[in-house]
């Protein structure tokens, strides 16, 4: 999963209306989503790549950039 | 045919404000009311037990009937927050109401899909045996394991008890149900040395990814659409997790039942306390009822309105 894909599936959650200023190097929550938000983000990039996220440690892992980075070194 | 002839309730007069404990963490009251949703929590006073409150539940139903209810054959009560372990709590509601040494009482532990369990497995059991008026009690007060500091459990549980009486000539029939698990080996929600604790994204994601497939089957089983349902009763589990199901089953919002804003989550009373609203409205024949959480557990039925 590249980059641009993961930040098209996290606009296509709908979650963050206005994607114009979304930085993929700042933080979800610095990009103004909230926890719960970000349930529905990472559930959907799980059903998008097949890669699981559940052990994602959210206080590390925490961009698009970084989550793209673990997809791609936890892919099959 | 049995089935739901009524339903009393019973709701504490303390109300916490959400808005002022979500201080404490700096959210804002936008946040605590769409995304948690609930504005405002009910707890039983602290001396209150779980068999007062279903005492208190049965009594409302008493006022709503107009009998005294000591004829009937069965009081089961849906709890995992009982008086002590031993014994179990419809014995202590069964003396403490006076009721007759003829009627049968046990307890059924399950949170969230107790609702509907509770309904299909108490009148299969009364049909099995042949009794015709049972109640069925929900009281599963979180009040009693919340740690007031945690963020994750103490905005979003509420205090309540249903009483449902199960009889003969019934507002609502039962049918389709469908139930299962998937064994919560994860501790997604765990009550240990007397307090609660939640992962709310391994709840989140197991509501998410469930409960659709569960609802399409019991359309299945029942033989029903999407459209034909008047309304769905999904367990009150939070604002969030009601707009995700409605949004990823494409549900039209306005017949995604919302309770929990002035009340909570109160487990196992969430769906009752909806039906209790839906009955008086002949408007709605068919009900999806949909109850899932701890266990991790999920049990879903329609509820059709029988034809008078």
């Amino acid at each position: 999963m590249t980059l641009d894909e993961v930040v098209a599936t996290i606009a296509e959650t709908g979650v963050k209306p206005d994607m114009e200023d979304f930085d993929p190097e700042k933080t979800l929550e610095l990009n103004g989503i909230d926890s719960l938000d970000t349930y529905t983000i990472l559930l959907a990039l799980e059903e998008k790549s097949g890669v699981a996220l559940e052990e994602v440690d959210l206080e590390t892992i925490n961009s698009a950039k970084a989550l793209q980075a673990y997809i791609a070194e936890n892919a099959a | 045919m049995l089935g739901i002839e009524s339903i009393g309730s019973y709701l504490p007069q303390n109300r916490i404000d959400n808005h002022q404990v979500g201080e404490r963490w700096e959210l804002k009251p936008e946040f605590i009311d769409s995304k948690i949703g609930v504005t405002e929590r009910l707890v039983k006073d602290a001396d209150e037990e779980t068999s007062d409150m279903a005492v208190k539940a049965f009594e409302a139903l008493r006022a709503k009937t107009g009998h005294d209810l000591n004829d009937i054959d069965v009081l089961v009560v849906v709890t995992q927050n009982p008086d002590y372990n031993i014994p179990h709590v419809s014995g202590l509601v069964h003396g403490k109401l006076g009721l007759p040494q003829s009627v049968s009482t046990f307890d059924i532990s399950l949170g969230c899909s107790g609702f509907v369990y509770g309904l299909n497995i108490l009148i299969g059991f009364m049909q099995s045996v042949g009794m015709s008026r049972g109640v069925l009690i929900t009281a599963d007060p979180y009040s009693k394991v919340i740690d007031p500091e945690d963020k994750n459990t103490v905005l979003l549980f509420g205090d309540a008890a249903t009483a449902t009486l199960i009889g003969p000539d019934p507002v609502y029939t039962t049918r389709g149900f469908v139930g299962g698990s998937q064994g919560d080996l994860k501790r997604a929600l765990i009550c240990e040395n007397g307090t609660l604790e939640m992962n709310g994204r391994d709840i989140f994601n197991f509501a998410a990814t469930s409960i659709p497939g569960l609802v399409a089957q019991t359309l299945e089983r029942a033989e029903l659409s999407l459209e034909e349902i008047d309304a769905f009763l999904f367990h009150q589990g939070s604002g969030y997790i009601l707009d995700t199901l409605a949004r990823r089953m494409k549900l039209d919002p306005t017949k995604v039942l919302r309770g929990l804003a002035h009340v909570g989550n109160t487990v196992s009373s969430s769906i009752p306390l909806l039906l209790e609203q839906e009955i008086a409205k002949e408007c709605r024949k068919t009900l999806l009822l949909c109850g899932f959480g701890v266990g991790l557990s999920y049990a879903s039925c329609i509820c059709q309105r029988k034809e008078k």
